[in-house]
């Protein structure tokens, strides 16, 4: 799955990854939780921080991943 | 409504844009402008070398959109521009530009402020501050937030 990060996330993970998802991360939050394990330095961000995005527009924690394969991760905006 | 957007990845002439948008009225009575410039000090004191403003591909875009589209309808403006910076921004550069026109002076001057505050605190931005000891990303103040609530009352 390609996942894209910006700003603090994007600086300390890369602004956009390859990630290969483990069988059974169905929804959002295991998707969190999988990052969070792979990348510990996030974790806080990646588990609460942040907004999950997909096709532009916000998803919940309990969105279904089943045809999601680009999905990005928002910290918390700074405005202009 | 007359609205124009852009997201500039390089620094920009605030005083062009506003002769592009001044070229194209007819006959409102008032103009307002606002350019904000990147300061070369943190709220520290801390000396900044430069912004990044990192951005979305199509979400910042929008965000630009709606908050002018919003700030015109609001204040029955003629037309409304936002100009604002992503990428780099060297301390001392415009990193945004505002200009509201009107019938009367009132609407123009409120929209543009109205427009700044949404600016602050909605726009799809994250903005990193880069000195000699480091970098830090930022998120809006106290204060922002406080001068984007008193316009939903």
């Amino acid at each position: 799955m390609k996942i894209r990060f910006y700003g603090r996330l994007g600086d300390r993970l890369g602004s956009e990854i390859e990630v290969a998802v483990p069988p059974g991360t169905d929804t959002v939050v295991e998707l969190r939780e999988v990052l969070a394990e792979m990348f510990p330095q996030a974790s806080g961000e990646l588990r609460q921080r942040s907004r999950a995005c997909v096709a532009d527009g916000f998803v919940a924690d309990d969105y279904r991943l089943a045809s999601v394969d680009s999905i990005e991760f928002l910290p918390p905006l700074s405005g202009g | 409504m007359r609205c124009t957007i852009r997201l500039a990845a390089e620094p920009f002439d605030a005083a062009a844009d506003y002769r592009a948008f001044e070229e194209k009225l007819a006959g409102e009575g008032a103009i307002v402008t606002f350019t904000g410039m990147a300061r070369p000090r943190t709220h520290d004191g801390e000396q900044i070398n430069s912004l990044f403003l990192d951005h979305h591909p199509r979400m910042t875009e929008a965000s630009l959109r709606e908050i002018a589209e919003d700030s015109g309808d609001r204040f029955d403006l003629s037309a409304i521009t936002v100009v604002h910076r992503c990428g780099e921004v060297a301390a001392g550069d415009p990193i945004v530009f505002v200009a509201a026109a009107a019938i009367h002076r009132r609407a123009a001057f409120e929209a543009c402020e109205y427009a700044m505050d949404r600016l602050k605190t909605d726009a799809v931005f994250w903005k990193r501050e880069d000195s000699v000891d480091g970098s830090c990303w930022i998120e809006p103040t106290l204060i922002d937030e406080a001068d984007r609530a008193r316009w939903s009352k």
